[in-house]
């Protein structure tokens, strides 16, 4: 065994000194085992600096640290009487590049309330594509101009958009939308190279997709199969594809006389080619709220008010597992490298599950800290630990799966078996109130949330300098 | 005021006489239930052998009855009260009386007690005074007259003087008892003859009995054979034609009681049948009263034996170790403290030997302090029961282990202007519908909160009520609004589900077509303007008055409707399928009362109607009314009924949960009171919860788990879980109506702020 190595600063000569073991998962960070005593009056910012100094970095990386699955944000002397821990213990410190709190940038308002968003690539630029209550879709500039919009093919409001191309990736961007009416629109956009005139472009659907009886919960498009999915209110998730030629042509039943005299006021939505679907999946015996592809372009995970999480095989059509949680779900995300599966529920909390056949708990964390329903979950673009979640609470919460810790487990002991952990930030909404209804991360835009408050509202974290980290839950 | 006194103390003992009869009833029953397990003691007892102490029990029990009289017997005297006192008045008017006219020599002085007092002249013994009248009498003395039969004087005088014989007459009176007088001979003279009276043998004979006070008639026979009507004999006819006395044939209530004393005190031990009788010997009591312990007193209620003093400890030992013994400063300290303070009151000290042990100098003291706590102070021994308050409190589950249930808000629902009367979860459980005050219909997306479809129904009356039909196919809402009901379909559904709904509602038009002609119908059926045809309205049933609650069949076919106002056709029930209204209840008289809430069974052709006080259960198979459940509500505001059908919960404005098992009894199985004011409605969860939730005008709703066992035995348990706040109270409204998810543990409300929210 090493000898310890005795860190001294001058201030703290005076202070009791604990052995502790330095620790990372990132392997980039690594740095050799090596015990150090340290000065117990050491807080996260004489950490990170002593992990600098070690890793001799050129440019300082600003680190979090975390002893027990708990971030230190107090010095060692308190954490220690705290945990009602002794000092001559060694203790162990994981290392993680620290995680800014995200600051508001700004927020753009719609005129009605938004239902989902997502960003597109940044090449050229990014944008955002936001669906809204009342039934259309927007292209909004990251400086906020409206790009494009939708014509009013929906009827009733959009509960879910996505990109299948992005602007840049080709010469023409194409995405769905889906909600309440119970249909799919295909939509393609030119980005126009020229500044835009006052109006935005009005952009009219290519192909319309019709299967499911009831609101359309979410989509999600696999790039590399060419095939997207839709969860819906009728307990079923359909699989089509973006090859219009695969798809059966479906007749829109819209031609009664009830429903053309109620058209009759607006205006008359384009014509668009009906579809049908690749597969209808009907595992699920409650409204589906979120299908999502695996890494595997043929698996999907899908989340439903009954409780359950289920593996979809997409190419059989067939479910290959199924996981019964406590609760109702309401949103899920893949955190890939983890091989975890996040779900939101309506109990108001966050649920970590391992998807792998092998495992065999159900669920391996519960995250708690919302107070209302989670109905949006994504993962960061940077750190493979971090995701975030957008909640009926009105506040998008930002997680750290390292954080979790089994001590505080007891308060929840309906929840089952794992751990139990808090969030690292909190982003309230900057118009006060309001249910959020999507959020979306991207490295460039940052977090982009929208909700009640008919505001897309964007965070980032941004002053890589010293910031100083609090934890706002 | 003694009148008052009187009833009192007779309730009273009415109470005292009842209490011991109803107990006994009850013990009564305990050795018939136990009769063949312990018939020995039985046979014990009914053999008779009652030695001296059930004789006592006996004489305690007469005693006892004594008391009662006693208790009777106070009653008169004390409502007598008041005469002895009249009596004393009186007495005191009558002493006036005797006041206005005294005596002249008698003097009357006011007294020390203030009242008149007469004072007579004293008697002076002088020749004037009544001993001096005196005549002389005999004065010869205590001498036997016939000392002197030989001499003429019979004895001498004050003066010596003989006292001379008086004349005896004797020889005369020999003579003329020697004459014979005749028969009826009575010396009188006859005035009108002046011939001597006699009296004739039948006259003397009257005289004689006259004076020996007896009837005078002849023959009369005072003393005859009495005629022994009531005999051991049986007589072949009875006497009398009163019904035999039911103590006859009834066991005597007095004799149970007694027996039932002795029998108590058997089982107590306190009796003992064949106790063995104690010997009495003859040789007298000693004890030795130098023994430690005085001799053992029997174990009695009134004989508590003195607490014993601790033992000595280790600082009264005539050597104790060092570290007992008192250093200066403890020994200074110990003679400054007032002997009183003392916590002992002596030091510790040491002595090479016993034998050098001084006598304690407040030994006659202490011995005397020792008297004076033993029988000073009152020992007592106390009859209280160790029980642990919190174990007698019914065994309820943790709400924690019954979850899940609702705890917080979880979305609001905002639009409605004015008063939320009426919310209903879509079957499917993806919509909620709210009516309101404001007329409008609204549908709303349950998580979001978003109003996705909204009907104006009235502009100046509210809507009372809106269901959705309780089946998969066609998504169909009824609402009540006014005295319409509206069928409607609303766009918010698939395609193929609206043609549906709207060919389910369309289909019975041609029914309605021919029935047109005969009696007037409860309910017209009609088609609506075009304005609300267009928002999806297929169907309106219009009543007389005005709808205040709506329900539909399990089956979605029937659809029952409530107007209060309407006093012969409150409870309506309407049609789909054929488009046709009845009233079942053809008079008022049939439910007696104002139909408040009416609703389907969930499985058989049951129909309840809730009138203000009484649940009415009709079956409609067999057009009878086949049960009256009696809640004990004032005014019953809602009514729901269990799934399972067995069970049902009551709400009313005098703020009562009432919990009704229609298996057990009409009257309530449990009764909650949590809430503050008048409950508005009440729910049962339909989705294989186990809870049901109240909502009230205190504005929140209280969610109970209510767990029904198949098992018939079991009683249904309830645990109150969650009280939900968040509605505001407006005009002392609060939640007018609660409905639960059809498949999750989401509770939505109707408040009267305008609002409807979802609790999950």
């Amino acid at each position: 065994m090493a000898e310890a190595m005795d860190i001294d600063p001058p201030s703290s000569s005076n202070f009791p000194k604990i052995q502790i073991n330095l620790s990372t998962r990132d392997t980039t960070l690594s740095i050799p085992l090596q015990p150090l005593r340290i000065p117990t009056n050491l807080k996260r910012y004489g950490l990170s600096t002593l992990v600098n100094h070690l890793l001799e970095t050129s440019k300082p990386i600003p680190f979090d640290f975390l002893i027990d699955g708990k971030y230190l944000r107090t010095s060692i002397d308190e954490y220690l009487t705290q945990a009602g821990l002794s000092s001559e213990k060694p203790l162990d410190v994981e290392y993680v590049r620290s995680q800014l709190p995200p600051t508001y940038i700004g927020s753009f308002e719609q005129d009605d309330w938004i239902s989902s968003v997502n960003i597109s690539s940044p090449s050229p630029s990014s944008t955002i594509l936001t669906g809204s209550f009342n039934g259309t879709a927007q292209i909004t500039s990251l400086s906020g101009e409206v790009l494009a919009r939708t014509v009013p093919m929906h009827t009733q409001s959009v509960k879910s958009t996505t990109w299948i191309t992005h602007p840049g990736q080709s010469s023409e961007a194409s995405f769905l939308t889906a909600g309440l009416d119970r249909t799919i629109n295909l939509w393609s956009y030119t980005p126009s190279q020229e500044p835009l005139s006052s109006h935005p472009l009005q952009i009219s659907p290519s192909t319309s997709y019709i299967s499911h009886k009831s609101t359309i919960t979410s989509l999600s498009y696999s790039p590399s199969t060419s095939q997207f999915i839709s969860s819906s209110s009728d307990h079923t998730i359909a699989l089509w594809s973006t090859n219009s030629s695969l798809l059966p042509t479906v007749t829109a039943p819209q031609s009664t006389a009830f429903t053309r005299k109620r058209r009759r006021t607006t205006t008359k939505p384009p014509s668009t080619i009906k579809k049908g679907p690749l597969a209808v999946l009907t595992s699920h015996t409650a409204p589906v709220s979120q299908v999502i592809h695996s890494t595997d372009p043929t698996a999907a995970y899908s989340v439903s008010w009954d409780k359950s999480i289920i593996t979809h095989d997409l190419v059989t059509s067939q479910p290959v597992s199924t996981r019964t949680t406590q609760h109702p779900l309401l949103s899920i995300t893949t955190l890939p490298t983890l091989s975890l599966l996040a779900a939101g529920s309506a109990a108001r909390h966050i649920t970590l599950h391992d998807p792998r056949e092998s495992s065999r708990t159900v669920q391996t964390a519960v995250l708690r800290g919302h107070t209302n329903g989670v109905v949006s979950l994504v993962k960061s673009p940077e750190n493979e630990y971090i995701f975030a979640s957008g909640s009926h609470d009105g506040s998008v919460r930002i997680w750290d799966v390292r954080s979790v810790s089994s001590t505080s487990s007891t308060d929840g002991g309906d929840d089952g078996e794992g751990k139990s952990g808090g969030s690292l930030f909190v982003i309230k909404r900057e118009s006060g109130s309001g249910k959020v209804f999507g959020v979306d991360w991207s490295r460039d835009v940052g977090l982009v949330s929208v909700g009640e408050d008919k505001k897309i509202q964007v965070n980032r974290g941004e002053g890589m300098a010293d910031v100083t980290v609090m934890d706002q839950s | 005021m003694p009148t008052k006194v009187t009833t009192r103390k007779r309730s009273r003992a009415e109470a005292e006489a009842e209490k011991p009869v109803l107990s006994s009833e009850d013990e009564f029953e305990i050795p018939e239930i136990n009769g063949d397990e312990d018939s020995s003691d039985d046979s014990d007892f009914t053999a008779g052998d009652e030695d001296s102490d059930e004789e006592e029990e006996f004489s305690s029990g007469a005693e006892d009855e004594e008391e009662e009289q006693d208790i009777d017997s106070d009653e008169i005297p004390s409502e007598d009260e008041a005469s002895p006192k009249e009596n004393g008045t009186a007495d005191h008017d009558a002493s006036g009386d005797e006041e206005a006219e005294p005596a002249d020599n008698v003097k009357v002085v006011t007294g020390a007690d203030g009242n008149p007092r007469h004072i007579y002249p004293e008697i002076e013994p002088v020749y004037d005074s009544d001993d001096t009248d005196a005549e002389e009498t005999n004065t010869i003395g205590n001498i036997p007259l016939e000392y002197y039969e030989n001499y003429p004087h019979v004895g001498y005088d004050i003066n010596g003087k003989r006292i001379m014989r008086p004349a005896a007459g004797k020889a005369l009176d020999t003579l003329l008892d020697s004459i014979e007088l005749p028969k009826g001979w009575t010396g009188l003279v006859d005035k009108n003859s002046g011939a001597a009276l006699n009296l004739t043998e039948e006259e003397l004979e009257i005289v004689k009995k006259l004076q020996r006070s007896e009837i005078t008639d002849e023959g009369f026979d005072p003393y005859p054979d009495m005629v022994e009507w009531f005999s051991s004999k049986v007589e072949q006819m009875p006497l009398s034609s009163a019904p035999e006395p039911k103590r006859r044939f009834v066991p005597s209530k007095h004799e149970q009681k007694r027996i039932m004393k002795i029998v108590k005190g058997i089982r107590e031990g306190r009796i003992l049948p064949h106790k063995p009788q104690a010997e009495t010997s003859q040789e007298p009591e000693f004890y030795d009263i130098w023994a430690d312990d005085a001799p053992p007193k029997p174990d009695h209620v009134m004989n508590i034996p003195a607490p014993k003093l601790p033992p000595p400890t280790h600082d009264e030992s005539y050597n104790p170790p060092l570290e007992y013994l008192p250093n200066d400063k403890e020994r200074k300290e110990w003679e400054e403290q007032d002997p009183e303070d003392r916590d002992k009151n002596y030091l510790p000290r040491t002595h090479k030997a016993l034998r050098l042990v001084p006598g304690f100098n407040g030994f006659i003291g202490e011995r005397f302090e020792r008297c004076l706590d033993l029988y000073l102070a009152p020992r007592v021994r106390r009859n209280k029961l160790n029980i642990d308050p919190a174990s007698l409190l019914p065994k309820l589950p943790s709400p924690d282990d019954l979850k899940p249930f609702p705890t917080t808000c979880a979305t609001v629902y905002r639009g409605h202007e004015g008063r939320v009367r009426s919310v209903a979860a879509d079957p499917t459980g993806v919509w909620v519908a709210t009516g309101g005050d404001d007329g409008t219909v609204r549908v709303w997306e349950i998580l979001t909160g978003r109003q996705v479809w909204k009907l104006k129904v009235s502009s100046d009356e509210a809507v009372d009520s809106v269901t959705w039909r309780p089946t998969t196919e066609g998504r169909i809402l009824a609402a009540a609004c006014g005295n319409e009901i509206l069928l409607v379909v609303p766009p918010i559904f698939d395609f193929e589900e609206e043609t549906q709904g709207k060919e389910i509602l369309s289909a019975g038009f041609g029914y309605a077509a021919n029935r047109q002609g005969k009696k007037e119908a409860p309910g017209i059926w009609s088609k609506p303007d075009t304005a609300l045809e267009e928002e999806g309205v297929v169907v309106t049933i219009t009543v007389r008055k005005t709808v205040k609650y709506i329900a539909w069949h399990r089956r979605g076919d029937y659809l029952v409707s409530v107007s209060p106002e309407d006093v012969r056709r409150a409870v309506c029930i309407h049609r789909v399928s054929t488009h046709l209204s009845q009233t079942p209840f053809k008079e008022k008289s049939v439910t007696k009362g104002i139909p408040q809430r009416v609703q389907f069974h969930p499985s058989k052709p049951l129909l309840f109607v809730a009138t203000k006080r009484y649940i009415k259960i009709y079956d409609l198979a067999k057009a009878e009314l086949s049960k009256t459940l009696k809640p004990g509500a004032r005014w019953i505001s809602s009514i729901d009924i269990h799934p399972q059908g067995d069970n049902l919960i009551v709400g009313s404005y005098d703020k009562r949960l009432l919990w009704h098992d229609l298996d057990l009894s009409t009257k309530p199985y449990r009764t909650l009171r949590y809430h503050d004011k008048g409950i508005r409605a009440v729910s049962f969860h339909r989705g294989g919860f186990p809870l049901f939730c109240s909502s009230s005008d205190d504005g929140t709703v209280q969610v109970f788990h209510g767990r029904i066992y198949s098992d018939l035995m079991e009683n249904a348990l309830i645990v109150p879980l969650k009280v939900l706040k968040g509605h505001k109270i407006t005009a002392h409204l609060g939640v007018l109506d609660v409905d639960w998810h059809p498949k999750q543990p989401w509770l939505f409300s109707a408040g009267a702020d305008g609002t409807a929210r979802l609790w999950n």
